[in-house]
C-alpha cells in the first residue's frame, strides 16, 4: 500500500536530495572553473579574468559556457555519427553519477549504500570510455592517437587509483563512504595514520592520470595533438566534455576529501560547507600542480606506471591488510 | 668594369674558383678532403652574364673559405648536384631550381620547396615580373595521387612496389 | 669524416601499388599548430607512436624577399630584411649593411660598429628567451606548466624590449643599422638602464635554469633526444647553438670576427652531447654570455659620430659594382647576406643565407626513431624561425 509516508520516503525525499546534490555540485563547478583560471593567471604573473563579473571575473565560467553554446555545431562527414554524438553525452554525464554517492552531511547522501566506495570508483572511470569513443569516432588522426594514449593511460593508472582509495576502506573495515568519513581520526586519515600519506599519493597520481591533468595529460597534449580526442568537437558538445572533465576532477577531489581529509567533518557544525571548502582547497592544490609541471612522454609515463606505481600499489594493499590483521 | 673583375677588389668578396660543371663533384670532393667540410650555402644567380651557381664552403678548423662558381648555359642550365658530397645541398639546390630553373643532376628529388607544388615559372629570373598575381587554384592541374600523397618519393613512380 | 652518401635520411616509403597507400600513417602536423614555432607543415610517417620518416613542407611564410630586394633602393632594403629572423631583428639588417659596406666605398665609424653589435647582443638575449619559453610550451602544453615558463620568459624579454624602446623608440624592429652607420645613438643614462634591466634578467635566468634542470621530467624529455652528430651538422651547414651543442666550437664572433668583436674576446659555449638538452642549455648559457658582452660593449663604446654617410633622407645611394658576403652570428647561427651589385639603384642579387634553413634541414635526419612527443621537443630545440627559413 502506498501511504503518504512511503511515497515521501521512496520518491520525494530521494528525488529532492538528488536534485539538491546535483544542483550543489553543478553550482560548485563555477567556482572550480574560476579558481582554475585565476590561480593559473596568478601563478604566471598575470591577472586572469577581470572584466566579466565585476571586479574579478567571477562570471567568467558562465561566459565561457555561454560562448561554447553559441558556436556552430559541426560533425565531420566521415565521423561515426552515433559514437560521435554519444561520446560527449557519456563523458559529460558520467562525472555526475558519482556525486550521488558522496556523503555531504552525516548520513546524507543522494544514494546511500554499504558499498558506495566501490560504486564510486566504478563510475569514476567511465568517462574514459567516452574519450575513447570520441577519439575513434572523430575520423581524425590526432584524435586517434590521443584515444590510443587514453587507453594506455586509463589501464595503467586505474590500479594506483583504486589501491590508494581502498586503503582507508581496508583500515577502517568498511566500503561505505559515510562510515569512512566518521571513522577517521580528527586530523583526517592523511595525517592520522601511517598509511595515510602513501595511499593519498598513489590516489593523487591515479587521479591526475584519470583526469588528464599535467603532468599526465599526454592524451590531450595540446602542443602535439592540439585538443586530443575533442579536436573535432565544437559548441555544446565540447562544453559537455569540458564539464565532464572538471566535474570528474572535482568528483575525485571530493572523494579525496572524504577519504583523507574528513569529508563533511569540521569544527562547530559538520556539513556540506566543510566538504565543499575542502574540495575547493584540494582543487587549488591540483591546479597548482597542473600549472607547474611539464608532461611526460607516453612511453615514460607508462613505464613509471607499470614498473613503479603498480608494484607500489600492491605493496600498499598488502601493508594495509597486514596492518589490520 | 664588370662585376667579376670588381669582385677581386671588394673587401667583402670571397675567394672564388671557376669550375666547369663536369669537374664540380671532383673538386668538391677534393676540397672536402682538404678540410672544407662546412657547407654554407648554394646561390643561384641570374645576371647580365647569364646563369651561374655558387657553392660556398668553409673549413671549420682553419676558417678558410672557398666559393665554387659554375657558369651555366643560359638555355639548358644543368650541373651535377652537390648532394653526394654535402647533404645540405639538398634543400639549397631545390630552392635554386624552383627560383631559377637550374637543373641539378643526381639530386634525390627536385621539387618545389618554398612555393606550392603547382607553381608555374621561376620567380627569381629577371623575366619573371614581380607583380605576378597570386597563384590561382587550378584543380585540373592537380593529379588525384598528389592530393593524397604529400610529396613524391625519390623512387620513380614506375618502380613503386 | 663521413661522406654524405653514408648519411641518408629516411625517405617516405613507396606507395602500395594496390591500395595507393603507404604502410605508415601520415600525420600532417601544421602549418597551424600550437607548437610548430611558426608555419611548418610537417608530414610525419607514423608506425603507432614511432616516427618513421618526416617530410617538412616549408614556404608558408615565403614573401619573396630576395626578389623584392632586387627592386628596392639600397637604403630601403635593411628594414625589409629585419623581418627575416624576426625574433632577433637587429642581426638581419646588420648583416646586410656589412655586406653592402663590404663592396667598398663606405666608411663606418667605430661607434656605429659597436652600437650595432650591442643591438645584436640584446637581440640574441631576447631570442633565446623566446626559444626557452616556447620550449616550455612544447614540452608542457598550452595548458600546463610549460605556459608558466613561457610567460616568465616573455616577462623577462619585456625588459630587453624596454631597453630597445629607450634607445630607438621601437620595441622590436628598430631598423638600427643603415648603410654606413647606425641610425640611433644611445641616450643619456643608458648604461644605468642597461645595467638594471640586464641584472634583473640575469637573476631570473638562474631561476629558470633551476626550474628546468631540477625537473626530472625535463631531463627525461630532452636528454638523448634528437642527437645531431658533428659530421652531419657540418655537412648540412648547421650553425649557431645547434652546431655548438654538437661539439663544434664555431662562432662567427670568434672565427670570423667583425666590428666590435675584433676587439672583444667572446667565450664560445660548447657542449658535446648534441641532443635537445644540449641545444637548450647552450642557448641559456649564451644568453648569460650575451648579458656580459652587452655590458662590455657599452662600457667600451668609442666616441664619435654614428653615421659614415649623410643621414638618409632619400635613397640615392649606389653601391659600387662587385660581389660581397658578410655574415653575423645571429641568435640561430650564421646569418649571411651575399650581394651582387652592378652599380644600379638596386642590387642585382641578394642571397640570404639563413641559419634556420640549414638547422631545420637536420630534422629529416634526426627525428626518425623518436616518438610523436619528441617531434615538438626536437623542433623546439632546433629553434627555427620561419621568417628566416622561408624568407
Amino acid at each position: 500500500m502506498w501511504t503518504a509516508d512511503s511515497i515521501l520516503e521512496t520518491f520525494v525525499f530521494p528525488f529532492a536530495i538528488s536534485l539538491a546534490t546535483l544542483s550543489v555540485f553543478m553550482t560548485a563547478l563555477i567556482p572550480v572553473l574560476w579558481i582554475e583560471r585565476k590561480l593559473a593567471a596568478r601563478l604566471q604573473g598575470r591577472v586572469g579574468p577581470y572584466e566579466v563579473g565585476s571586479p574579478h571575473g567571477y562570471l567568467q565560467p558562465i561566459a565561457d559556457v555561454l560562448k561554447l553554446l553559441s558556436k556552430a555545431d559541426m560533425i565531420p562527414t566521415q565521423a561515426d555519427r552515433l559514437l560521435f554524438l554519444f561520446a560527449p553525452i557519456w563523458t559529460g554525464t558520467c562525472a555526475l553519477w558519482g556525486v550521488a554517492l558522496i556523503p555531504f552531511a552525516p548520513g546524507l547522501a543522494a544514494f546511500r549504500s554499504d558499498i558506495s566506495l566501490v560504486l564510486l570508483l566504478a563510475v569514476a572511470s567511465l568517462p574514459g570510455l567516452g574519450q575513447m569513443a570520441a577519439g575513434w569516432a572523430s575520423a581524425n588522426k590526432y584524435a586517434l592517437v590521443s584515444a590510443l594514449r587514453v587507453v594506455g593511460q586509463v589501464a595503467a593508472f586505474e590500479i594506483p587509483l583504486i589501491a590508494g582509495a581502498i586503503t582507508p576502506a581496508i583500515v577502517y573495515g568498511s566500503l561505505d563512504l559515510n562510515t569512512l568519513t566518521e571513522a577517521q581520526p580528527a586530523v583526517g586519515f592523511l595525517f592520522g595514520h601511517p598509511l595515510g600519506i602513501p595511499s593519498f599519493l598513489l590516489f593523487l597520481v591515479g587521479m591526475l592520470a584519470e583526469g588528464n591533468r599535467t603532468p599526465f595529460d599526454i592524451a590531450e597534449a595540446e602542443s602535439e595533438l592540439i585538443a586530443g580526442v575533442t579536436i573535432e568537437y565544437s559548441g555544446m558538445r565540447f562544453a559537455l566534455f569540458y564539464i565532464g572533465e572538471y566535474g570528474s576532477l572535482f568528483l575525485f577531489g571530493l572523494l579525496a576529501c572524504v577519504l583523507w581529509f574528513g569529508g563533511f567533518r569540521g569544527p562547530f557544525v559538520p556539513g556540506p560547507h566543510w566538504l565543499l571548502l575542502k574540495g575547493f582547497a584540494f582543487f587549488c592544490f591540483v591546479t597548482i600542480l597542473r600549472w607547474s609541471f611539464i608532461r611526460l612522454r607516453i612511453d615514460q609515463f607508462l613505464k613509471i606506471s607499470w614498473s613503479g606505481f603498480v608494484p607500489a600499489s600492491f605493496l600498499l594493499v598488502l601493508l594495509a591488510v597486514w596492518w589490520v590483521g | 668594369m664588370s662585376a667579376a673583375d670588381a669582385s677581386a677588389t671588394a673587401p667583402g668578396a670571397l675567394p672564388t674558383v671557376e669550375v666547369a660543371p663536369g669537374d664540380l663533384l671532383a673538386l668538391a670532393q677534393r676540397y672536402l678532403s682538404e678540410g672544407f667540410r662546412w657547407y654554407i650555402c648554394t646561390t643561384g644567380i641570374e645576371s647580365a652574364e647569364g646563369l651561374e651557381v655558387q657553392h660556398f664552403l668553409r673549413n671549420p678548423e682553419s676558417g678558410g673559405e672557398i666559393v665554387l662558381r659554375v657558369k651555366l648555359d643560359a638555355l639548358a642550365p644543368k650541373l651535377p648536384s652537390l648532394y653526394p658530397v654535402f647533404p645540405g645541398a639538398d634543400w639549397s639546390e631545390r630552392e635554386a631550381w624552383e627560383m631559377l630553373g637550374i637543373e641539378f643532376e643526381g639530386h634525390p628529388g627536385l621539387r618545389r620547396l618554398l612555393l606550392p607544388a603547382q607553381w608555374d615559372g621561376f620567380p627569381l629570373r629577371k623575366s619573371y615580373p614581380i607583380a605576378t598575381p597570386c597563384l590561382p587554384y587550378r584543380p585540373a592541374a592537380e593529379k588525384p595521387a598528389a592530393a593524397v600523397v604529400p610529396a613524391p618519393s625519390p623512387i620513380p613512380a614506375g618502380e613503386a612496389t | 669524416m663521413i661522406a654524405a652518401s653514408q648519411i641518408e635520411p629516411v625517405r617516405p616509403s613507396p606507395l602500395d601499388s594496390r591500395t595507393g597507400e603507404r604502410r605508415e600513417m601520415t600525420l600532417h602536423m601544421g602549418p597551424q599548430h600550437p607548437s610548430m614555432h611558426g608555419v611548418l607543415h610537417l608530414v610525419v610517417g607514423l608506425d603507432g607512436e614511432t616516427v618513421k620518416w618526416v617530410d617538412p613542407d616549408i614556404g608558408f611564410l615565403h614573401r619573396g624577399v630576395e626578389k623584392l630586394c632586387e627592386t628596392l633602393p639600397w637604403d630601403a632594403i635593411a628594414p625589409v630584411l629585419e623581418r627575416n629572423d624576426y625574433l632577433a631583428p637587429s642581426t638581419n639588417s646588420h648583416a646586410f649593411c656589412l655586406a653592402v659596406e663590404g663592396l667598398g666605398g663606405v666608411d663606418v665609424p667605430r661607434r656605429a660598429q659597436w652600437l650595432r653589435c650591442l643591438a645584436d647582443e640584446l637581440s640574441r638575449i631576447s631570442s633565446h628567451l623566446v626559444a626557452w619559453g616556447t620550449m616550455g610550451v612544447d614540452l608542457g602544453g598550452a595548458f600546463g606548466g610549460g605556459t608558466s615558463v613561457f610567460l616568465y620568459c616573455l616577462r623577462e624579454r619585456e625588459r630587453i624590449l624596454d631597453i630597445m624602446q629607450e634607445w630607438t623608440g621601437t620595441r622590436f624592429h628598430p631598423n638600427l643599422s643603415q648603410i654606413g652607420g647606425a641610425r640611433y645613438d644611445v641616450p643619456a643614462g643608458f648604461d644605468r638602464l642597461l645595467d638594471t634591466k640586464l641584472a634583473e634578467i640575469d637573476a631570473k635566468l638562474d631561476e629558470m635554469i633551476s626550474m628546468m634542470e631540477e625537473s626530472p621530467i625535463f631531463q627525461a624529455r630532452t636528454r638523448g633526444i634528437g642527437v645531431l652528430s658533428p659530421e652531419l651538422a657540418l655537412g648540412l651547414g648547421a650553425c649557431g647553438p645547434v652546431a655548438r651543442a654538437s661539439g663544434l666550437a664555431l662562432d662567427l664572433r670568434k672565427t670570423r670576427p667583425y666590428e666590435a668583436y675584433k676587439e672583444i674576446d667572446v667565450p664560445i659555449v660548447v657542449r658535446t652531447e648534441g641532443d635537445a638538452y644540449a641545444r637548450y642549455r647552450v642557448r641559456i648559457d649564451e644568453a648569460r654570455v650575451s648579458i656580459r658582452l652587452s655590458r662590455q660593449i657599452l662600457a667600451g663604446l668609442p666616441d664619435g659620430p654614428i653615421h659614415g654617410r649623410p643621414p638618409v633622407r632619400s635613397s640615392k645611394h649606389k653601391a659600387p659594382a662587385g660581389t660581397s658576403y658578410a655574415a653575423v652570428e645571429g641568435a640561430r647561427g650564421e646569418l649571411g647576406v651575399w650581394i651582387r651589385s652592378d652599380k644600379e639603384m638596386s642590387p642585382t642579387r641578394v642571397r640570404l643565407r639563413s641559419p634556420s634553413f640549414a638547422n631545420l634541414s637536420a630534422i629529416v635526419y634526426i627525428l626518425p626513431g623518436h616518438l610523436i612527443a619528441d617531434v615538438v621537443a626536437v623542433l623546439g630545440s632546433l629553434d627555427p624561425v620561419f621568417g628566416d627559413v622561408d624568407r
